[in-house]
């Protein structure tokens, strides 16, 4: 039973190590065009071989690409070869890239009840959780697409405003095309948010297995408690190797920083 | 115990009676004694004998030896008195019952006994110990020496099938008992704790008489005291210590030496003789690895069967899955088998029906598990296949069992669509089985350079400025635009008055020539004209309401409105007339003139 599972196994792989010598772009060039490692990437990751799933992900995030749905499942890949912190780090930063992605926010929750530490967040100012609430529904350039629209649109109105001879026309133009410029001033200004949000990196994911967090950046500060791999922290301040952070419950504390990666 | 007390309490009279410093006297001495040449598997006896009481005994070490019993102590004592000279003699004994465990000289280090201070030794005590000439292992039992000592004419040994099996493989242990003596029955059968095991009594016939067997061509009565089977549940090295048999031996007793009746009448005297068996060590050797998922340790050769008793069956029925296993082994640890049931089913505790029988084989028969399910919906329901794993010892590998699933018709109940309605609120949740992140994004992907956000690129900044700077344009054209046609109506309102006064004095010489026509075509002409570029409207909107209504925005009195209309109807009106006469033709051309004089000086 066992050797007949290893030999079929083995077949398996070897088709799929046939197929991939098969795919385009694979036979001539050493390095590989980061659409055909993902597909092989989602090759293997359909066969159940995370681990190497895992390497071509990664290929291709560290050649310096990027994309909401390339973080998600390199999320998956991780959380496949059981490597929780890495998953729920991907995860992450697939929903910065794209919050409000339904897949990216089930798979992050799933992961995040692999997390040791259970840390009750701060309620939030009920306006801050709206605005965070609506800021999400889009990624940041869905907002600066629509700032770029709707802004277009207020020209528009507002050319017809001043072009127009009949007063009913005028109006309406004056009217929509006001409307549709504070529409695109929000837009605008969700945009910068988001830019600001994605690009700040103020938050991080902890990656090794327990930490303990200091009272001071050094050695000799007291232990005030220790925190597990996977835990999402907010970055507040950092020194040589220290960095200060706050837990969504609002203890903070300095560790340091190779425990932690940025989202 | 009893006998030690007595001897005590004996030994303080004694010592009320007789003054303890007469016996002082004497020198305190140990005497060591053992058989100097044993055979490996004979048990002896080491002796130390102590001529006074008191004092602390140190035994030896008897690192060369198993001990099976002892130190036991025993006291006698005797007292002379001759020509009234009291002599007595104290003996304390210390007995140890020893089997050797090699062949070789061993020599055992004097004991000693510490007495008010001083210590006193026996010597060393040397023995050899000879190879036996038969081995236990090989036959199951032992060859005696043939010296006279009682423990070779009557012994007990345990006997096991095989010193070395697997965890959970059983052992059977035969405790039998070889005697020459004639023996008339056991008082006391003091079976050791098997410890690591789990002992099972295979059933014995209570021994009513001996078997006749030869050992190296001796005869002995054997008998079977006990069998057990014996399960390891632990590994390692297990040791079984000796079982303690006290027999009762009838023994011929010579009444007197030399005396006349010996030779007829014997007296027989029954005596208490206790005997140890072999110690028992069995390796118990580990499960090898690679077990498969499943496997709790269920060691022998099994079958596996199961049955249900209905496939076809009506929602809240009762139906039951029998899970028989059978065979040899462990079968009293045999756990119930997990069964993933379907989830809607309601399910109880199996009813565990056994019956084992332990035999020298081992243990034989059947564990049978009753699964009592009762579905609570309609539908068709697999039971997955119910599989049994266990290790064969003989062929020494593992072993899985698998039955086939059941497939379950269960229709709806009779009265269930009666219930239905009154229960219709009581909608259940979907149930989820398992959890699992969802599946990776398998289309093809627009990938970005890290970092970067449209906001804040030039396209982005770019498209804003492009905007708005298209807006500004939009905005200067239309003004521009916007000044020069109110260059133009500037244009023509100035030069209105100028047009109409041109047209009216075209017409003054219509009317000259008496042109009727031409000159109320001229008139109107000139009206129509001055009010369309006085109130920048063009001709073709021009209507008289219309013209009546712009006159009025612009602040001209009704009066001077009407006159207007009068002149413009009265021409409309004498234009298709037949005739008319020239003082009503001189009389419009005054009117037209003052109206549009006046309107000029109001406009």
């Amino acid at each position: 039973m066992e050797g007949m599972n290893k030999i079929r196994k083995a077949h398996l792989q070897m088709m799929i190590a046939f197929l991939l010598v098969m795919l385009p772009g694979n036979a001539t060039t050493v390095r590989f065009s980061p659409d055909s490692l993902i597909t092989r990437a989602n090759l293997y990751y359909a066969n159940g071989m995370y681990e190497d799933a895992v390497r071509l992900y990664r290929e291709v995030a560290d050649s310096g690409y990027a994309s909401a749905k390339l973080y998600y499942n390199l999320g998956n890949a991780y959380f496949k070869a059981h490597d929780i912190p890495h998953a729920i780090l991907y995860y992450e930063r697939a929903r910065l890239l794209d919050p409000g992605d339904e897949d990216i926010r089930y798979n992050l929750e799933l992961a995040r009840t692999y997390v040791t530490d259970k840390v009750e967040p701060l309620p939030r100012f009920f306006l801050v959780a709206w605005y965070r609430w609506f800021l999400d529904r889009l990624p940041a350039d869905g907002w600066a697409i629509l700032s770029m629209v709707t802004f277009f649109f207020a020209a528009l109105f507002l050319s017809l405003y001043i072009i127009a001879r009949k007063e009913r026309l005028r109006k309406a133009g004056f009217v929509t095309g006001m409307v549709t410029l504070a529409l695109s001033a929000l837009f605008f200004l969700f945009a910068w948010q988001s830019q600001k949000i994605l690009t700040s990196h103020e938050e991080a994911i902890v990656m090794q297995p327990a930490v303990t967090v200091k009272s001071s950046p050094g050695d000799e500060g007291t232990d005030l408690f220790v925190i597990h791999e996977g835990l999402k922290v907010n970055v507040i301040d950092s020194l040589d190797q220290w960095t200060e952070i706050r837990l969504e419950d609002g203890s903070k504390g300095w560790l340091p920083s190779e425990a932690i990666t940025k989202i | 115990m009893g006998d030690c007390k007595k001897t005590y309490l004996l030994w303080f009279f004694l010592g009320f009676f007789f003054p303890a410093g007469a016996l002082t006297a004497q020198e305190v001495t140990i005497k060591a004694s053992a058989p100097k040449v044993v055979s490996l598997n004979q048990q002896f006896r080491l002796v130390y004998e102590i001529n006074t009481r008191g004092g602390k005994f140190i035994p030896p070490e008897l690192k060369d030896f198993e001990v099976l019993m002892g130190p036991s102590t025993s006291y006698s004592e005797s007292t002379q008195i001759i020509n009234g000279r009291i002599s007595r003699h104290v003996s304390y004994t210390y007995t140890y019952l020893l089997q050797p465990t090699k062949t070789g000289d061993f020599t055992i280090p004097p004991a000693r006994l510490q007495l008010k201070g001083k210590v006193y030794e026996s010597g060393p005590v040397k023995i050899t110990v000879v190879q036996g000439n038969n081995t236990q292992q090989a036959t199951g039992s032992t060859g005696k020496s043939t010296a006279g000592s009682a423990s070779s004419n009557l012994y007990v040994r345990m006997i096991v099938d095989k010193n070395e099996v697997y965890l959970g493989e059983p052992v059977v242990v035969t405790v039998k008992i070889f005697s020459r003596v004639s023996l008339t029955g056991f008082e006391e059968v003091d079976m050791p704790e098997f410890n690591g095991f789990l002992k099972q009594e295979i059933p014995t016939p209570n021994l009513t008489s001996l078997q006749r067997e030869y050992i190296d061509g001796v005869a002995y009565n054997t008998g079977v005291i006990q069998r057990y089977l014996l399960f390891p549940q632990t590994t390692g090295e297990l040791k079984v210590d000796p079982v303690k048999i006290v027999c009762l031996v009838r023994k011929r007793v010579h009444a007197s030496p030399g005396g006349f009746f010996d030779d007829f009448f014997d007296t027989y005297q029954t005596v208490r003789q206790p005997i140890f068996s072999n110690r028992l060590k069995i390796r118990v050797k580990p499960l090898p690895s690679g077990a498969p998922e499943g496997f709790r340790g269920a060691v022998g050769t099994f079958g596996l069967d199961a049955s249900v008793d209905k496939t076809t069956l009506r929602v809240n029925d009762a139906v039951t899955l029998k899970v028989r296993i059978s065979g040899n082994g462990n079968l009293k640890l045999v756990e119930a088998p997990s069964i993933d049931f379907p989830p809607d089913f309601e399910t109880y505790d199996p009813k565990v029906v056994t019956h084992i029988k332990n035999t020298v084989h081992g243990a034989t028969g059947y564990k049978q598990f009753e699964y009592l399910m009762i579905p609570r919906h309609a539908g068709k329901y697999r039971i997955p296949p119910v599989t049994f794993s266990y290790f064969d010892p003989v062929q020494k590998s593992y072993k899985t069992l698998r039955t086939p699933a059941f497939t379950l018709q269960v229709r709806k109940g009779e009265e269930e669509s009666g219930t239905q309605v009154v229960v219709s609120g009581d909608k259940e949740q979907v149930k989820y089985l398992g959890k699992d992140i969802r599946y990776i994004y398998t289309r093809p992907m627009r990938l970005k350079k890290e970092g970067y956000t449209l906001f804040g690129t030039l396209f982005f900044r770019l498209f804003f400025l492009v905007i708005f700077f298209l807006f500004v344009l939009v905005v200067l054209i239309s003004r521009h635009r916007r000044r020069m046609l109110g260059d133009q109506r500037r244009v023509r309102n100035r030069k209105a008055n100028k047009v109409a006064r041109k047209r009216l004095k075209k017409a003054g010489s219509y009317l000259k020539t008496n042109d009727k026509a031409g000159f109320y075509e001229e008139v109107l002409r000139a009206m129509w004209g001055y009010l369309s570029d006085k109130m920048l409207l063009p001709l073709s909107d021009l209507t008289r309401e219309s013209a009546a209504a712009a006159l009025e925005s612009q602040g001209i009195s009704k009066d001077l409105i009407e006159r207007l209309l009068r002149v413009i109807d009265q021409c409309e009106f004498a234009r298709y007339a037949p005739e008319g006469e020239s003082g009503a033709m001189d009389k419009l051309y005054k009117e037209a003139v003052e109206v549009i004089s006046e309107l000029e000086e109001k406009l």
